[in-house]
């Protein structure tokens, strides 16, 4: 077996803590001189082509065109004479190791990794804090994604892990009118559950998100402890289902910002980005037919098509309401009994306008 | 957190999904491939600053490299457009448009109309604009008022690599004729871009900054120019509403001239030669409809009335700057 050598990211610069793997300038198998140019690499500062670091014949190609790497990752192994195939694998297989264990000294926040999982064929995306006990999952709303979640993540994951994923036709997840509907939903969820082998879980949902949460619990009882439910659908069955409509099909600034408004006691809360982003997510293709599937599954003829109440009374349950809600009035739980009910004061955005009373209670 | 692609990057995608999704979608164009039937040379180039890379791989000779003869291919891509096909076809840089002006002014563009409305010319041409880059005066014009001036033809500017993907996928789906014009310094501008294939309509302006006291509309490469004026202005306390037009046929003139009725005045930043520019158009279409609304003068800031000189100190001064676009504005003050 002849020598091995490595073709690692450079470290150009003190700042440069990863790059982007643009083309390779010579093929698997070329020979190779000490200098040639090898790959060209890309920082947030530079672009520039890597020099081999010695010669002989490059044997593999690791890292593809498109890949960002760490500074020291293993981008392919230069050989001289004989090669053993499986010597070589475990060679590969112990440098990438040796550069994931340099790299995790210097791992990146969990939360701000947008993770990916399958179900049913569509690419799910979600953040997960990784590490604690009592893993929390937090289901948003109608129209919503996980960075609804933006108050509420950070200071939760010191006391127990927590999850948030996009449901299918929201945030960066697939878009699929034939899996949006709160009970595809709750399917989702629950293999979520099995998919990250988190156990029993802890819910938290707002709004649609709610009702999903419900629908977990009585499709699989096992899987779910307690339930925190932020203005839920399920409960009752008044709902705005004018602003539901005009949300799903609004396909400008003016429009959804005259919707926005409506989610937030304190009008000043919706700022520009939020309005900007927000027609973002509109305009991606497929979303409007999924959101007016969706708004169908939801209400029909002004009413909120399905009750839950008996399933908030059958599980450890906590409601947070506030009492300015445009969208889903705090009267729909005026009839729900042995349930515990928190009146806030803010409108249908519990966990942005009173984030603290929300985490405290879910920490 | 989101992914960022280049400029670039956003239109090569926006391609790509397009010629997936329908496969009426077709491109061309000297070197689009790069060097298609020389052995070893397949998909090597991808047009001049390399947009195209790539995309002969993903969707084979529905993407094809023409002779450099921009008359028969611009016009062999606005004959496939009235037969069906959704051709996207590069003229590498718009300078070079006066070699076939007729198959876009008198061809492409008067179909529908010619036709009883019976054809459709879903026909986009792709070309660089745009000083800045040492290339002299052949290859450094802004002449997108010309093909504004032209009914028929839809106009797209964008100027961030969402709008780029956003408004390309938009061209390809449109029925009419489109210019798309991507200013070659901002190919390696990068910016979040979501995965997903998603559609910019045209006629709606981008309200890009916010301000109350003057609003700066500006196009292209110039929006970046005019946020950065107005970073430096709001130092001052002076807050500018810089307004990104997007397309400038149409032209979201209600943007624009609600913007105006709030602040009373106005700058209109154009990188093109100032006579019938888009400076002067707006200019004049504001004072026109919203004269009672302005409290001074409309500024136009452009370049002047010459061509894009070769000396790199010259073409410095060509460009309109932050700093003058930020003089225009505070002679309104």
């Amino acid at each position: 077996m002849g020598e091995m050598i490595k073709v690692t990211m450079p470290k150009w610069g003190l700042s440069m803590v990863k790059g982007t793997v643009n083309d390779w300038v010579v093929d698997e198998g070329d020979e190779v001189e000490k200098g040639q140019e090898l790959v060209e690499i890309e920082t947030d500062k530079i672009a520039n082509v890597l020099e081999s670091p010695g010669e002989g014949v490059l044997y593999r190609i690791v890292a593809q065109p498109g890949e960002v790497l760490p500074v020291s990752a293993l981008l392919g192994v230069i050989t001289q004479g004989e090669v053993d195939e499986a010597e070589l694998e475990s060679y590969i297989a112990e440098a990438q190791a040796a550069a994931a264990a340099a790299a995790a000294d210097e791992a990146p926040d969990p939360l701000t990794i947008n993770r990916r999982l399958d179900w049913e064929g569509l690419t799910i995306r979600y953040l997960d804090s990784e590490e604690g006990e009592r893993p929390l999952i937090c289901l948003h709303g109608f129209g919503g994604d996980k960075n609804n979640w933006q108050f509420n993540l950070a200071a939760l994951a010191p006391n127990r892990r927590v999850l948030a994923p996009d449901f299918p036709s929201h945030g960066d997840s697939t878009v699929s009118a034939e899996h949006s509907s709160p009970l595809a939903y709750a399917k989702m969820v629950s293999a979520m559950i099995d998919q990250l082998e988190l156990g029993q879980v802890d819910l938290v949902g707002h709004s649609m998100g709610g009702l999903v949460a419900l629908l977990v619990a009585r499709e699989s009882p096992a899987k779910v402890g307690a339930l925190t439910l932020l203005a839920p659908a399920g409960i009752g069955t008044e709902i705005n289902a004018g602003y539901v409509d005009g949300f799903a099909t609004a396909n400008s600034r003016n429009e959804l910002k005259a919707l926005a408004v409506q989610l937030f006691a304190d009008k000043e809360m919706v700022s520009r980005q939020m309005v900007a982003d927000l027609l973002k997510y509109k305009r991606l293709d497929g979303v409007e037919g999924a959101l007016v599937q969706l708004a169908g599954t939801l209400h029909s003829g002004g009413k909120q098509s399905e009750d839950l109440s008996s399933v908030a009374q059958s599980v450890p349950t906590k409601i947070f309401w506030g009492k300015a809600d445009e969208i889903l009035a705090v009267s729909n739980c005026a009839q729900l009994s042995g349930v515990d009910v928190e009146q806030l004061e803010c409108g249908h955005m519990a966990h942005m306008e009173a984030a603290d009373v929300v985490n405290k209670h879910l920490t | 957190m989101a992914r960022e692609l280049t400029f670039k990057d956003a239109i090569n995608e926006a391609l790509a999904q397009e010629m997936a999704r329908d496969e009426t979608v077709i491109a061309m164009g000297e070197d689009n491939v790069g060097g298609m039937g020389a052995e070893g040379e397949i998909d090597a180039w991808g047009g001049v600053l390399g947009v195209t890379k790539g995309l002969h791989a993903k969707v084979g000779d529905r993407i094809m490299d023409t002779p450099i003869t921009e008359s028969a291919f611009i016009g062999a891509a606005a004959g496939a457009a009235a037969c069906g096909m959704r051709p996207v076809a590069e003229l590498m840089f718009i300078d070079f448009m006066g070699v076939c002006f007729d198959q876009i002014f008198n061809q492409a563009a008067k179909f529908k109309y010619m036709f009883g409305g019976k054809a459709e010319t879903p026909l986009v041409v792709r070309t660089m604009i745009g000083a800045g880059l040492r290339a002299a005066s052949q290859h450094s014009q802004c002449l997108y008022p010309i093909f504004t001036h032209i009914p028929g033809l839809k106009v797209v500017i964008p100027s961030t690599p969402y709008d780029a993907k956003g408004l390309m996928i938009q061209s390809i789906r449109d029925n009419d004729p489109v210019i798309f014009c991507e200013h070659k310094s901002l190919y390696g501008l990068k910016g979040e871009v979501p995965e997903g294939s998603y559609a910019i309509p045209f006629n709606e302006a981008n309200v890009v900054r916010e301000g109350g006291d003057v609003t700066v509309v500006a196009i292209g490469m110039m929006v970046h120019k005019a946020l950065e004026a107005a970073t430096a202005l709001a130092k001052e306390g002076i807050q500018c509403e810089v307004i990104d037009p997007r397309t400038t046929s149409p032209l979201d003139l209600d943007t624009i001239i609600e913007s105006v009725e709030n602040t009373g005045r106005l700058v209109v930043v154009d990188e093109s030669n100032p006579r019938c520019s888009m400076a002067a158009d707006i200019s004049a279409q504001v004072t026109e409809q919203a004269f009672s609304s302005l409290k001074g003068p409309v500024r136009m800031v452009t370049a002047p009335h010459c061509p894009p000189p070769f000396s790199d100190v010259l073409e410095d001064l060509y460009i309109p700057s932050p700093e003058k676009i930020a003089e225009a504005v505070r002679t309104l003050k």
